[in-house]
């Protein structure tokens, strides 16, 4: 009985914590400091205070006159420090397990979207375009494919090279292998490996092949130069935002207002092409006002 | 007689003095024409040193810029993002898939190159050319340096 009493207790007072912490823009101004939750990742979010993320927030911040200020978390709590909820994604969608701390106020560390974020959070306007490649051991015997213009083929044929093959990802990420109705290929997870390890573990040989988004297969590929090769991609253009809670409508309004003047004054492509030279070869629109 | 004997002598007289002045004059011209040769030989010796140290100072500058020039080549094919790029293309990898990355790459270190070499104050490097597949950076007369694909 007790015990029932003390979890009914922790329970509601997880709850009051959350919902305390919550932060509109209102909230965000009168404390003085815009949260930055970062996951260190590519060039978005470099966690020595550098990143295209962080550049943009710091901008936002000086915008509405408040502080900036870096969150640190990681992938498996990032989307529960902005909620306040848990979640564990079974079969695409996405289960609330605990209520937790609202540790910040904005996401921003290269965050694809993909359906089941939606559902616990919302994003801002997308500011840069996304792929998943495939990326294999430059001794692979698997040839990249020619390509054809056409995305959609481009995308079949990657996929035909990778029928029945064991194929690294993340869970629970945008290089999650259950997102892309992959048949007849074998998902391999390695406990322990992030995001940023991913082609660090291909180039050691603990796998062969693995998807990768073109952002961090940029940076990856001017990482190891020569020992890892793109084989092509597996899904259509994809988009890239902030997480902003479900909670913070103004703040969302606020931020997409501040993103589209960075974008229409060229600060934005400016920014996009420090971090990441050469994108505009794979996503002309990035220069685009 | 006496008469004779004396326009005889002063006859021979003025014959001596011609012969003398006569070869004074050859003496002189001589002397000039000798001068001369002397003069035009040390000419001729000026001339020719002249001209050895001035084809030898341009050589020297040739020699430097041939050796400069040496330097780039080593510069470039020591470089690894120029092998990792053939290395890349070797893979089977597209521009479309990553092989860009490599390509821009090499540009960059292609530009730094050329941007770093500098004569007179003038890019000593027009164009940097890598293989008929690959790219090529030209600084045209007339034109600015500008990518282009050989």
């Amino acid at each position: 009985m007790r015990w029932t009493l003390r979890l009914i207790l922790c329970f509601v007072m997880g709850l009051l914590m959350a919902s305390l912490c919550l932060a509109d823009l209102d909230e965000i101004k009168a404390s003085g400091y815009l949260r930055h939750l970062g996951v260190p990742y590519a060039n978005f979010v470099t966690g020595d205070g550098e990143g295209l993320d962080t550049e943009i927030l710091k901008l936002y911040a000086n915008s509405i006159g408040v502080k900036y200020q870096y969150v640190k978390t990681d992938w498996d709590n990032v989307i529960g420090d902005l909620s306040g909820k848990k979640v564990t994604v079974k079969g695409g969608k996405p289960e609330v397990i605990a209520n937790v701390p609202i540790k910040g106020d904005i996401i921003g560390n290269g965050l694809t979207v993909i359906p089941w974020r939606q559902e616990i959070i919302d994003y801002s306007t997308p500011y840069f375009p996304n792929v998943i490649w495939v990326v294999a051991r430059a001794d692979s015997p698997l040839h990249p494919i020619k390509p054809t213009k056409d995305l959609k083929k481009d995308v079949e044929e990657t996929r035909l090279l990778l029928k029945d093959r064991d194929v690294l990802g993340i869970k629970n990420t945008c290089v999650d292998l259950s997102l892309y109705n992959l048949q007849d290929v074998r998902p391999v997870y390695k406990e322990g490996v992030t995001l940023n390890d991913l082609a660090a573990v291909l180039v050691k040989g603990a796998a062969e092949i693995s998807i990768l988004d073109v952002p961090d297969s940029l940076v990856a590929l001017s990482k190891f130069p020569g020992r890892i090769k793109i084989l092509g991609a597996i899904t259509e253009k994809q988009d890239m935002g902030f997480g902003i809670s479900k909670d913070s409508p103004k703040l969302r309004e606020s931020f997409n207002q501040f993103l589209a003047e960075l974008k229409s004054s060229g600060k934005l492509s400016e920014l996009l092409l420090t971090y990441y030279p050469g994108i505009e070869n794979y996503f002309p629109e990035v220069t685009a006002r | 007689m006496r008469e004779t004997i004396g326009e005889e002598n002063g006859f021979k007289g003025r014959i001596i003095a011609f012969v003398v002045v006569l070869a004074l004059l050859f003496a002189a011209n001589g002397y000039v024409l000798y001068r001369l040769f002397i003069t035009s030989q040390s000419l001729v010796d000026a001339r020719k040193d002249t001209f050895v140290k001035e084809f030898k100072g341009t050589a020297d500058v040739l020699d430097e810029y041939l050796g400069q020039r040496m330097a780039n080549l080593n510069t470039l094919t020591n470089n690894l993002v120029i092998s990792t790029y053939y290395h890349n293309q070797a893979l089977g990898m597209s521009r479309e898939y990553g092989l860009n990355v490599s390509l821009n790459d090499m540009l960059d270190q292609f530009r730094r190159l050329q941007e770093a070499t500098v004569e007179d104050g003038q890019l000593a490097l027009c164009w940097i050319t890598a293989g008929r597949s690959a790219c090529r950076r030209s600084n045209e007369p007339n034109s600015k340096c500008q990518d282009q694909w050989a």
